[in-house]
């Protein structure tokens, strides 16, 4: 009986094909138009959170209580077996134990202020990939002493070389002022001129012999960890909670952090405001279609198909237009994404192609849309929400009528 | 002229014979119309007062310096050499306008030494055109009367480990070629919410700025203009830099912003007409009958669709008049009632160019927006009739 049923409302649904590939198109378009500004905005929050991530940022830092009020780096935390084991049990794919010196330099080209950080060289490499972006000269290994690697920003500013002396001025453990002489080891080009122009590296051997006067242990102010992604990383921070200060990516940069929920702020009024515009604009043609066949359902009636089939007839053709229009909307928005996530979408045109960069990154000039399940998820659950009520708002007030009328 | 008030009377009747069913398309249409109408008052008002809230702040709204000091246009960058003077400003730019020294040195605290912009201003103008003050969160503004106070930000500050009342050392490089160097006292903290900012500026009297750099009273490095109405004027021997050159960052995030709200309008409206477009070919196919018997009392086929026309454009307007005046009443509600843009933010203060904002969007209507929509809503209108019109023009081979 009911495959009857089911067969009977596909042909209802056929016999109509323009009004039902018009209904199903508009709620296909709308779903598809929804679900890629979702993903087109989870592409740029992704880029963005890449692209924080990557200055030296991380998810989240471990940071020494002292150094996490005000970057005061007189009491490193010593890098041992326990605190190893407490970050590689947190399922961070990378990690850099870093001391964090500031200084300057002064020259006759002007003075800049830098971001002089003490890292363990192979861990580093793994964290971010500045070895891999170097230019000129070459990065830093376990052992160098009084090497500098620094970045294409700050050489081009003040004419460095690799193998030229820079002498960085800073204050040491004592609040001493001092100044000492580093070689140049390397100049990489990777991030936003701000970063390149900021952050430079030396081995920890050095870095304590410049605070501290002497190298003792491998230490560190902050520990920036990057997990496969910032959501996903929340339990195992939770257990680090426990024993460490911690900071994420949107403690450390407040305003690209705020973007982002303002991005989502902005996707979920659109799925609202979508929403209630095509469920007011497609409920008059289901209305229309199912009243029109009122004439039909009293004859049927009188043959004595019961108010219950009728349910189901209607059942029937909500379950085949989901599905119809979930299959487009997938296959549309499959296909818009499949071709952009490739391709990017250009938004260079906003700036006359110049490279702008906020907060210290430099800001996606091509948006790549992201793909992800959670999509196809919501677009079947859009699509059954609006088809699901247009279509049962209209069978009771069309059986309304004809229980009225007989 | 009779002709055409048969043909509106005919079109609106028919209209009224499926009240409910006019009824819920006019709704959709006018809540459509409404919304977009809303939502383009809201996206330019918001931006000029996010924009507004913002450069009040410190930035202004344009700037004059020398060609020079911004070297090859690189508004990150600073050539301290470069200044100008009182006199070669327009009496009429002066209006509003605060005169400033802006040049990085490095400030040194007990524990420290990081590099700042210092800026140095006249208080009782800054008082009066910026909202400086009201970012000084702790200690107080600065007093003319006194030379060497400074104003610094408060994550700064406990970078370098200074208080109110501590001294700190400032070092630089005066015009005459020498090394500025100086103490001054800090008498207040700049509280920016935690942004960029707090660490990268601080603020003296113009004075004492001159002083520290070596320059004359009559030499400046900026002319910052807070008239936020007038457009910048055009640059003449000195270089005019506007927002939108200083802070392209943010005019970027901007534009992308109204890009974003007139895209949505567009997929709003098309989702209408094609909702619509479908209710009207459903509508006049279900009045097949008529309109034969129509033809056989000698109707046109483009009479009939000169009636369909005219029902179609009387039931739009109507939905667009209903539209724009609801659409005005939620825009001058939300006049009287200012929306908090932290709603997108779950609540988190809003950041911009590494300052804290909160900016309460009072939303005014712009007249263009009541005729560019009006407009778009009719274009889509007739886009959507096209296909009903070309199934009834193609309905039967006998229609006349």
């Amino acid at each position: 009986m009911n495959n009857f049923l089911f067969a009977f409302a596909g042909k209802n649904i056929w016999r109509h094909k323009g009004r039902s590939f018009f209904i199903s198109f508009s709620v296909s378009l709308a779903v598809t138009v929804s679900v890629w500004v979702m993903a087109f905005f989870d592409g740029m929050n992704f880029q963005i959170e890449k692209a924080v991530v990557n200055t030296n940022t991380g998810h989240y830092q471990i940071q020494e209580d002292t150094y996490a009020f005000n970057t005061d780096a007189n009491k490193p935390l010593v890098w041992n077996n326990e605190i190893k084991s407490l970050v590689q049990n947190s399922k961070a794919i990378s990690y850099s134990p870093e001391l964090v010196l500031d200084a300057n330099i002064s020259t006759p080209e002007g003075s800049a202020p830098l971001l002089t950080i003490g890292i363990i060289p192979h861990l580093h490499q793994h964290f971010l990939p500045i070895a891999s972006h170097i230019i000129d000269g070459s990065f830093l290994e376990e052992n160098d002493d009084d090497f500098i690697i620094i970045g294409r920003e700050l050489a081009n500013d003040f004419k460095f070389n690799v193998g030229d002396e820079l002498v960085l001025n800073y204050q040491d453990h004592l609040g001493e002022l001092r100044s000492e002489i580093l070689y140049i080891k390397g100049i990489y080009d990777f991030n936003a001129n701000v970063f390149q122009k900021r952050f430079v590296y030396i081995s920890q051997l050095t870095w304590q012999k410049l605070f501290f006067g002497e190298f003792t242990d491998f230490k560190f102010n902050r520990i920036p960890m990057i997990f496969n992604s910032f959501e996903k990383a929340t339990p195992a921070i939770e257990k680090l909670k426990k024993h460490f200060k911690i900071k994420s990516w949107k403690d450390l940069n407040p305003e690209m952090g705020v973007v982002l929920d303002f991005h989502h702020g902005m996707v979920r009024l659109f799925f609202l405001i979508i929403a209630i515009t095509i469920m007011m604009t497609i409920l008059t043609p289901i209305r229309m279609l199912w009243q029109e066949r009122l004439k039909e359902f009293r004859m049927l009636h009188t043959l004595g198909v019961s108010f219950k089939d009728f349910w189901i007839i209607g059942l029937c053709e909500i379950i085949l237009m989901i599905l119809i229009s979930s299959l487009l909307s997938t296959f549309i928005l499959g296909l818009i994404l499949g071709i952009q996530s490739y391709t990017g979408l250009d938004f260079s045109f906003l700036n006359q192609g110049q490279i702008i960069e906020r907060s210290g990154i430099r800001l996606p000039r091509i948006v790549y849309p992201r793909i992800s399940p959670e999509q196809i998820y919501i677009t079947v659950v859009m699509v059954i929400g609006i088809l699901g009520s247009s279509y049962t708002w209209s069978i009771s007030r069309t059986l309304k009528k004809l229980k009225a009328e007989i | 002229m009779s002709y055409f008030n048969f043909l509106m009377k005919f079109g609106y009747r028919n209209i009224w014979r499926e009240p409910k069913r006019a009824l819920i398309m006019i709704l959709s249409l006018s809540l459509g119309t409404a919304y977009i109408l809303w939502i383009l008052n809201f996206a330019e008002a918001g931006s000029k007062e996010v924009i507004k809230e913002f450069l009040s702040q410190y930035s202004g709204s344009y700037q004059y310096t020398h060609p020079d000091y911004y070297p090859a246009g690189n508004t990150k960058k600073f050539n301290a050499f470069a200044t100008i003077s009182a006199a070669e400003i327009p009496s009429e730019q002066k209006i509003n306008a605060i005169p400033r020294v802006v040049a990085p040195v490095f400030i040194s605290g007990n524990k420290k030494t990081l590099g700042v912009l210092l800026n140095g201003t006249l208080p009782e103008e800054e008082l009066s055109l910026s909202k400086l003050n009201s970012s000084v969160k702790y200690g107080r503004f600065l007093d003319p009367k006194n030379s060497n106070e400074i104003i610094i930000g408060q994550s700064l500050a406990n970078k370098i480990d200074a208080q109110i009342g501590d001294e700190v050392a400032l070092i630089g490089q005066a015009l005459d070629g020498s090394v500025a160097n100086d103490l001054f006292k800090v008498v207040g903290l700049l509280d920016f919410g935690g942004g960029d900012l707090e660490d990268s500026l601080s603020f003296t009297t113009l004075f004492s700025a001159q002083n520290f750099f070596v320059m004359n009273s009559d030499q400046y490095h900026q002319y910052v203009n807070f008239d936020m109405e007038r457009p910048a004027p055009a640059s003449s021997t000195l270089r005019v830099t506007t927002w939108h050159q200083l802070l392209p960052e943010i005019s970027v995030s901007i534009r992308f912003i109204d890009g974003f709200t007139k895209i949505v309008c567009i997929v709003v409206v098309i989702v209408i007409s094609l909702g619509l477009s479908n209710t009207l070919m459903i509508s006049f196919l279900e009045r097949q009958k008529e309109f034969e018997a129509l033809n056989i009392i000698g109707a046109s086929r483009w009479w009939i669709l000169g009636t369909l026309i005219i029902e179609v454009f009387i039931l739009g307007t109507v939905a667009l008049l209903i539209g724009l005046v609801l659409g005005h009443i939620f825009t001058i509600i939300n006049f009287y009632y200012p929306i908090n843009l932290e709603l997108f933010t779950n609540g988190k203060p809003m950041f911009l160019g590494g300052m804290l904002i909160h900016p309460y969007v009072k939303i005014f209507p712009v007249a263009k927006y009541y005729w560019q929509v009006s407009l778009l809503i009719y274009l889509f209108l007739i886009l959507s009739m096209i296909y009903p019109s070309y199934k009834i023009m193609n309905r039967g081979k006998n229609a006349v």
